[in-house]
């Protein structure tokens, strides 16, 4: 079992996350696991990422970079997903099917990604998580608990354009 | 006052029909960046390019390179046509960058008012605009009531505020939504707090729960 885990920060960065998830007890977790690779999109937060200290060379690759023009590849081929709050990202991730926690920035000002993260969590359709419970969240996840989230629907907008211009269907 | 019937609160059925095109619309929509245009070509999704909306005119910040790329996959899948004469692609410069001074502020809005009046007064205006929040989609919507108050056209403005706000409006939300002739939510907490705003619930996220979702509109 050789399992993958992306972790994506987005198009800012989240130094906490970033130095957390190349932390000693994160690594350590992700082996007991059967992580075998952990990709990271660290965004501005270089700086934390290159502190990391490896000691686990043998037991899992690590692989870091700032941006991407899509990061869909490594969404693709990952088990599990670790996502700052933003909107695209987790309706991307999500429409991937991916098993995905998501942590949010508390330091930015506006908190509306917060809530975004729990109302979906409340449907089940991912895990919330702030940065400090983060390593017991991934101790206590539960694949099998998540809901696959729905195929949008197409036809709600264009049902309700079609009306405001007058279009006969 | 002109402004004061234009505005669609107003709900002076005349002067709205005397405005109203036949199809094909020429449809203007308003990509912001990364989540926002997504989300709008998401919303592009089900709308019939071949006969009714058409030409398409995407409205994108001009450093935005990622959502232009993401323009022509999108428009090149869902027409399956390579060269598709139907679109094209306005820029607009941003009318404030994250961290720009304050000073200059106001030449950067300048700038995205005059690439709006070219987008506008173009020989055909456009005869809808669907913008999902982005701050660029302000300079296009004020520009677009011009034609409005002069008695030219009615340009009809579609919002639909982004799946990101739960509990409240952004900014451009706020800002728009009286002014703008739907304005969409997709979060039911937001028609408590604002009675114009309609529910649409485009990721099926109440399908399974009666009463809330509108489960004549869905297609199951």
């Amino acid at each position: 079992m050789s399992r993958i885990i992306f972790v994506t920060v987005g198009s800012t960065g989240f130094d906490q996350i970033i130095s957390l998830v190349t932390s000693t007890p994160f690594l350590q977790l992700l082996i007991s696991q059967g992580f075998a690779k952990l990709v990271v999109q660290y965004g501005k937060s270089r700086n934390s990422f290159i502190k990391m200290q490896n000691n686990f060379i043998n037991e899992i690759e690590i692989i870091g970079y700032d941006y991407k023009p899509s990061l869909r590849e490594d969404m693709k081929i990952a088990d599990l997903i670790i996502s700052h709050a933003g909107s695209g990202s987790i309706l991307e991730i999500l429409r991937l099917y991916k098993p995905l926690i998501v942590v949010a920035n508390e330091n930015l000002m506006d908190n509306h990604q917060i809530e975004l993260a729990i109302e979906l969590q409340s449907k089940g359709y991912l895990v919330y998580s702030s940065i400090s419970n983060l390593l017991e969240t991934l101790k206590s996840f539960n694949y099998k608990n998540l809901i696959p989230f729905p195929q949008p629907n197409d036809t709600l907008f264009a049902n309700i354009l079609n009306e405001e211009m007058n279009v006969d269907i | 006052m002109r402004l004061y019937k234009v505005l669609p609160l107003h709900k002076d059925k005349i002067t709205r029909s005397i405005h109203l095109p036949k199809p094909p619309f020429k449809t203007c929509i308003v990509l912001g960046s990364g989540g926002h245009t997504m989300e709008m070509l998401q919303l592009a999704e089900g709308l019939d390019f071949q006969k009714i909306y058409r030409p398409r005119i995407y409205v994108i910040a001009n450093n935005d390179h990622l959502s232009l790329e993401k323009v022509h996959e999108f428009e090149n899948r869902k027409t399956g046509d390579k060269s598709n004469k139907y679109y094209k692609v306005h820029k607009i410069p941003r009318s404030r960058l994250v961290g720009q001074s304050w000073l200059t502020t106001p030449f950067s809005i300048f700038k995205a008012l005059l690439a709006s009046i070219n987008l506008i007064f173009e020989r055909d205006s456009p005869d809808l605009i669907i913008c999902n929040g982005p701050g660029s989609c302000i300079p296009v919507c004020v520009i677009s009531y011009l034609p409005r108050i002069m008695g030219l056209k009615w340009i009809k403005l579609i919002y639909v505020e982004s799946f990101a706000r739960v509990k409240t409006l952004s900014l451009t939300g706020k800002l728009l939504y009286r002014f703008v002739d739907r304005f969409l939510v997709q979060w039911i907490y937001l028609i408590e707090k604002y009675p114009r705003a309609e529910y649409i619930d485009i990721y099926r996220l109440n399908d399974d729960k009666s009463g809330i979702s509108d489960h004549s509109a869905s297609t199951e």
